[in-house]
């Protein structure tokens, strides 16, 4: 068989390859956030905080009423989700500020790991600490 | 006339280059039509599952719940004697939590066993009313009893012993209860097919068969239970009952069935940009008001596969040839069809076992059955209605 010849082979089945699907990323939608509102669990921008979540793909649990005695944070499971937790904390931090929850000189929430066992696409998210009224 | 030139020339070079490699050309479309010839067939014959692996083999429970739910009452797997009119239920009928790390989730609660997605809340007496039910009805004598065979044949005095004794209070036996009769169900498919191809120095052929059978019999099937308009009075009652009105809602639905669905039926989602909520699972509150009882089942399913596939180098034949074979119908179903199929595939594909000729095979059996004859009768299935969870919280 000639050079020539094995080329055309390889090509062809290098186009084959291409005309296969390929398989899809995961997203968003495969994220799983736990809010814990503490105190301000029935207020109404509450709601309007896990709109927007929402409406950034999360699957967002319906929030409850705990609070975190080592106060706020976004939580996550695995090293490898450090860079979507601080996304979370991010967008979290920027609904806080503008809907009121806090005031300025409230600490930002910041990611932090927890060795818990845990899938790598949950993220718990505390709004409050310990001493929040 | 210079432009012309070069269209001819590049025309030209084409033609050479196809001619070049006319062989390559020639097997590729040789391979392209195998492939897909193969994907049809197996389409033709396994339906959607065009897939070279396995396909997803389908549960018994799933056969179970396909073939009871076309007689119109809702399926009962596993079959339970512990499962009566007036029972009150929990039930899952729908799981949409689409966490993807969600374990046993309830994909189809039709094919799921009832005690995966069912709790019993409670228990409704409904035997009073039962025996007003059926006191007020016309029965008819049992005509194999010995006792009415001596009186129709004018011997002593013999008046028709055989009573109907439905005093569910105290207990009836099964020959007292109205009869259903349940047809024996029988669902059988069959097919196949076969193609050849051939080119310049290669003869290759591809053929596959499948034969389905799913077999229902239920021996001697009763049933009992009320009319739907008192069922729905009691069913009121009770919610009424200040004693017992909570076991009608849906949070101690969701309660009770947290155990079964590891707190899932408890646990809620945001659903859109305003925040709003959803549980993960639809639930309701079912009371029993028919059961359907037998004392021997028999299901039966059965799904027989073949493939075949074979090439030849350096034969030159044209061949092409699809066959198809309809369904036979229940009752008529011969039970050798699936052999002689496999064995008219094996003669087309005789010539492929010669020099130089590569033959494969694959066969497989799949069977699930359930067979058993109980002392006490079972439920099979039942009918229910539902409790109306908005009306509930209406109420004043």
């Amino acid at each position: 068989m000639k050079a020539s010849q094995i080329i055309t082979a390889v090509r062809l089945i290098l186009l084959i390859g291409l005309l296969l699907p390929s398989p899809s990323l995961a997203g968003n939608n495969e994220i799983v956030v736990f809010v814990h509102a503490g105190p301000k669990l029935n207020d109404p921008r509450i709601k309007q905080l896990l709109g927007a979540l929402f409406e950034k793909g999360y699957l967002v649990r319906a929030p409850d009423d705990e609070r975190d005695i080592s106060g706020a944070g976004v939580d996550y499971f695995d090293p490898s989700a450090e860079r979507t937790a601080r996304e979370i904390a991010g967008l979290v931090n920027g609904q806080l500020k503008s809907l009121g929850l806090k005031s300025s000189t409230d600490m930002d929430l910041m990611p932090r790991f927890q060795r818990v066992n845990n899938p790598p696409t949950y993220f718990g998210i505390w709004l409050f600490g310990k001493d929040t009224r | 006339m210079l432009e012309v030139g070069h269209a001819v020339h590049a025309r030209l070079q084409t033609l050479g280059w196809v001619a070049k490699y006319r062989r390559w050309i020639i097997g590729l479309a040789a391979a392209i039509a195998l492939f897909f010839g193969v994907v049809a067939i197996r389409w033709f014959v396994f339906g959607s599952s065009i897939a070279f692996g396995s396909s997803t083999e389908r549960s018994i429970e799933a056969s179970w719940f396909d073939t009871i739910e076309k007689l119109g009452i809702e399926p009962r797997f596993p079959p339970e004697e512990d499962f009566v009119v007036g029972d009150l239920l929990a039930l899952v009928t729908k799981d949409e939590d689409d966490d993807p790390t969600t374990k046993n989730k309830i994909s189809d609660p039709r094919t799921v066993p009832f005690p995966r997605r069912a709790v019993k809340l409670a228990h409704i007496d409904v035997n009073k009313a039962l025996n007003e039910e059926y006191g007020q009805l016309p029965f008819f004598p049992n005509l194999a009893d010995p006792t009415l065979s001596a009186s129709r044949k004018g011997t002593a005095a013999a008046k028709p012993t055989a009573r109907l004794t439905r005093d569910f209070s105290i207990g009836v036996q099964l020959k007292d209860l109205p009869l259903a009769a349940f047809p024996r169900l029988k669902i059988q498919g069959t097919s196949s097919a076969s193609a050849g191809a051939s080119g310049s120095g290669f003869w290759g052929s591809f053929g596959a068969s499948n034969k389905e059978i799913e077999e229902l019999e239920l021996g001697e099937v009763r049933t009992y239970g009320l009319p739907s308009i008192r069922s729905i009075e009691l069913l009121d009652i009770y919610c009424r009952n200040p004693k017992t009105k909570n076991n009608c809602t849906e949070e101690t639905a969701r309660n009770n069935l947290k155990s079964l669905t590891d707190n899932r039926s408890v646990k809620k989602y945001v659903i859109d940009a305003q925040g709003n909520e959803r549980y993960a699972m639809k639930v309701e509150v079912v009371m029993v008001y028919r059961i359907y009882l037998t004392r021997s089942i028999k299901n039966l399913r059965q799904d027989l596969r073949a493939q075949q596939g074979g090439g030849r180098m350096t034969a030159v034949a044209i061949q092409a040839e699809a066959t198809n074979v309809p369904p036979v119908q229940p009752g008529t179903a011969d039970p050798d069809a699936m052999k002689r199929r496999i064995e008219d595939l094996e003669r087309k594909l005789a010539d492929v076992q010669a020099k130089n000729a590569v033959v494969a095979e694959i066969g497989s059996e799949r069977l699930s059955s359930f067979n058993g004859t109980f002392d006490r009768p079972v439920a099979i299935g039942f009918r229910g209605i539902r409790v109306d969870f908005a009306a509930l919280k209406a109420r004043p």
